[in-house]
């Protein structure tokens, strides 16, 4: 089981183990996120509510800005299926699908 | 100090330019050298110095221009020495005195990160909001004023391209150099502070003298870094394993170290930029959406595409054939003028052949190189080239490179002298080097003439299809492709081996299109193909004369010269029958004379010598020295047989004459030399093998080290060998003969 924490005050513990993902929020209640940013419909919008894995690609995600609690905006895939492009922090970025399914987000409603 | 004292102190000061990529630094940069920049090398990295030295009111300054980064935390050697610069510890530098932070305007949150980082440098630092224009179309409103104050450091609005802020820029760069440096916000929470303390204290213990209060913070804050590894070598693990330890400390304590960094810098921005900056409540749709749904359109984008590539390789052939062929004539005409000047011996020959023919080797690639970088700086400005990375990036799965490395590669087809160069583009430091070294193996214009002659004399000219489609173009884009294919595995075992690693996240910014500036266009230009010359072209050069000299020595070339005059001296007789006759036996006097030269000569005599070795593949002596002779350059092949076949060097590969003279070559024993299996073996040879001193000096100008075209020209060679043995083997075993 991976538990991410929201914020930096949850406490957070990272193994690296495929499978079953829980994410805790702040308040303690658990819910089971299944979106994740390449299943975003194009020109749609959502929130980024947790990262997967903890590597180098995490790592670059979340030091281009790709953080809980950031609005991302699905521009489309390019011609071959891969890759996504979206809109984060003012930004037009493309990422690969493989990569994006790190990335779990909430649908705006 | 007061500024007449900094204005009296003779050193320069350096200021560095760091800021993401897309923001205008290289606009900002030539407007603040202009074109006085000297372009060098770090030593032992891959990055190219940029420094640029200018006067600002009586003060001496070295601007330098650091590779564009999202981030200063280092993950490659060529990373580091970016830090290493900033911090003052590059050894060519030295003290920066204040870094230029240079952003985008309409986008501050995300260039925050590392204006964030760079404040915990301790370096003075102006902060620089460039392509102002931008945020009118966008809606944005900035409070200029505000963001001062909040961060502490002058902040100046710049449009780049239009020259504008420029002198503003300058003022504020001389101020703060005199000013104290701007404090650090100290953005982490006390245990991640109280932690680098003890790292100190474990340091001071251990020895290690002269960290720096930002490579401590770095080492907890990469996990399995760069910086920690540095010093985990030097501390026989120590380090490493009080890093570990508190690193767990603090997740107990509930921090994360993977995301504290990214969370408290992306917060900090907010923070920053809560009332400075406001915009609209909805994104407006700009001109780059519009374009973009065209040219990224599933159909259309490729379309586009496709037309674009097109257009780009078309004009380069267009322009760069008369260019080349004017550059050919020249060395012609100078050849003439060398002959006529000095009398036949080893000095005309050295002008002649190795001089004139070590120029015009270099200058040949010029007119290639300046086109393609021309379309290069064209589609990057306008930001067309992130769309065409972007769209090419699963076409480069196989190789298990990025969109990035389509360009270079494609650029190989027709030269890989300017795809490497290309290869700039691509920021990961492992794909770009696996592209280097697979760039040779795409099958380049020069291999068509030996694929052409061969071809056309051992390949039967059936068709299929009702004359659609030739045996013999078959064959030929077969031998095309063969690299390319070969190019997969090498790639994956490059990436095993070498470039071991963890792939690098294709995480691309797509910025907003624009005009492309014709001033930083021909500034590239300029610039790469000064690159070219002053850097490959001299070792280029500098083959050309060895090898030259061992096919020049030793020889006794009185009877050639004999044979010279007795030409030259029929110029002066009756144009008749007679004379055409006398000339025609002259000629082949000569090319016999020729030939032998060529046997006895160094090159000649390895060409004997590697026999043995060449005959498992099919191929007698003369076909070695001509495979040998076009190592420097493959398109030399042509010439040499057509020296060695008595027919003279004026031969290509559409001349019947030399095409009948392989043919008919035969062993000593009688057995005909060349057949089928034996062309192949050879097209498979010259499509695998790396017969290009101008492909591996540029290599070598590229990675700033000999040990890669070394490894290059060893693999090839070795894969070359090997292809032509199999399809000689397995040709004749198929009853090939």
């Amino acid at each position: 089981m991976l538990r991410l924490s929201l914020n930096s005050r949850a406490k957070a513990t990272t193994r690296k183990m495929p499978g079953h993902l829980v994410v805790e929020s702040a308040d303690s209640q658990t819910h089971t996120p299944g979106l994740t940013l390449d299943s975003l419909r194009r020109g749609r919008s959502a929130t980024i509510l947790a990262l997967g894995g903890d590597d180098g690609v995490t790592r670059r995600l979340r030091e281009l800005g790709f953080l809980p609690g950031v609005e991302v905006e699905m521009i489309g895939s390019a011609p071959l299926g891969d890759p996504l492009a979206v809109f984060v922090r003012g930004s037009r970025m493309a990422l690969r699908r493989r990569d994006a399914r790190r990335i779990f987000v909430a649908a705006a409603t | 100090m007061s500024t007449a004292a900094v204005a009296a102190d003779p050193r320069p000061l350096k200021v560095a330019l760091v800021g993401n990529p897309n923001t205008g630094k290289s606009t900002l940069f030539n407007a603040l050298a202009g074109m006085h920049a000297r372009v060098g090398n770090y030593p032992g990295v891959t990055v190219e110095k940029k420094v640029g030295r200018v006067r600002w009111e009586g003060r001496s300054i070295d601007l330098i221009d650091l590779p564009g980064t999202y981030s200063i935390a280092p993950r490659s050697p060529d990373e580091v020495v970016s830090v290493d610069v900033l911090l003052g510890r590059q050894a060519d530098i030295g003290q920066v005195d204040a870094v230029i932070c240079i952003t985008d305007a309409s986008n501050l949150e995300r260039h925050l990160y590392l204006a964030s980082q760079l404040l915990d440098l301790g370096v003075p630092l102006v902060l620089v909001l460039n392509m102002w224009d931008a945020t009118e179309r966008h809606g944005l409103t900035i409070d200029v004023e505000r963001l001062r104050e909040r961060l502490g450091v002058p902040v100046v609005v710049t449009e780049a391209h239009r020259r504008k802020g420029i002198d503003a820029l300058r003022a504020a760069v001389l101020q703060v150099v005199t000013d104290a440096p701007p404090s650090a916000p100290r953005l982490f929470p006390p245990p991640f502070y109280e932690e680098c303390g003890r790292l100190e204290q474990l340091l001071d213990r251990l020895e290690v003298a002269d960290v720096p209060y930002f490579l401590r913070e770095r080492m907890l804050l990469d996990v399995g870094g760069t910086i920690e590894e540095r010093y985990h070598r030097r501390t026989d693990g120590q380090v490493a394993a009080f890093l570990s330890e508190a690193r767990t400390r603090l997740a107990d304590a509930g921090y994360s170290v993977a995301t504290l960094e990214a969370e408290r810098r992306y917060a900090w921005a907010r923070e920053v930029l809560h009332g400075v900056v406001t915009a609209p409540p909805q994104r407006r749709t700009t001109a780059t959406d519009r374009i973009d749904a065209l040219l990224t359109h599933h159909v259309g984008g490729l379309v586009a595409f496709a037309l674009v590539m097109l257009l780009v390789f078309q004009t380069i052939y267009f322009w760069a054939e008369p260019l080349m062929d004017a550059c050919e004539a020249g060395q012609e005409w100078v050849k003439g003028l060398v002959a006529t000047a000095i009398p036949p011996g080893p000095l005309q020959s050295l002008l002649a052949d190795g001089v004139v023919a070590g120029v015009g080797g270099v200058l040949v690639f010029l007119p290639q190189i300046a086109l393609l970088f021309l379309f290069i700086a064209l589609l990057e400005d306008c930001g067309y080239m992130a769309r065409a990375a972007y769209m090419m990036d699963r076409a480069m799965a196989p190789l298990g490179l990025s969109g990035r490395s389509f360009l270079p590669l494609m650029s190989s087809f027709a030269c890989a002298v300017p795809g490497i160069m290309a290869t700039r583009v691509i920021d990961s430091h492992r794909e770009r080097m696996v592209t280097i070294l697979i760039a040779p193996l795409m099958s380049c214009s020069a291999r068509l003439p030996v694929y052409i002659l061969l071809t056309a004399a051992f390949v039967p000219a059936t068709s299929y299809l009702g004359g659609l489609i030739t045996l013999q173009g078959l064959v030929l884009f077969g031998m095309s492709s063969l690299g390319l294919l070969v190019a997969i595995p090498t790639a994956w075992a490059l990436r095993r081996t070498f470039f071991r690693g963890e792939a690098s996240a294709f995480v691309m910014e797509l910025p907003e299109y624009k005009v492309p500036s014709a001033r930083l266009v021909l500034h590239r230009v300029y610039d790469r193909s000064m690159a070219f010359v002053t850097r490959a072209g001299t070792l280029i050069f500098a083959t050309t004369i060895l090898v030259w000299a061992a096919g020049y020595f030793p020889g006794d070339r009185s009877e050639l010269q004999r044979i010279d005059a007795e030409l030259a001296a029929l110029e002066s007789s009756p144009d008749d029958d007679g004379r055409a006759a006398a000339q025609e036996r002259l000629q082949e006097q000569r090319n016999a004379a020729s030939a032998e030269l060529i046997r006895g000569s160094l090159l000649g005599r390895a060409g004997r010598a590697l026999e043995p070795a060449v005959k498992p593949l099919g191929w007698d002596w003369r076909i070695g020295v001509g495979v040998l002779a076009s190592f420097p350059a493959r398109e030399v092949i042509i010439g040499t047989l057509g020296t060695i076949y008595s027919l003279g060097g004026d031969v290509d590969e559409q001349t019947p004459g030399l095409r009948e003279a392989i043919k008919e070559s035969k062993w000593p024993d009688g057995r005909p030399v060349c057949n089928l299996p034996v062309a192949l073996s050879i097209m498979v040879f010259f499509a695998l093998c790396a017969q290009c001193a101008s492909t591996l000096m540029v290599i070598r100008r590229e990675t700033n080290s000999w040990r890669w075209p070394v490894l290059c020209f060893a693999y090839m060679t070795a894969l070359a060998y090997l292809g032509a043995l199999v399809t000689y083997q397995a040709g004749m075993a198929m009853g090939g003969a």
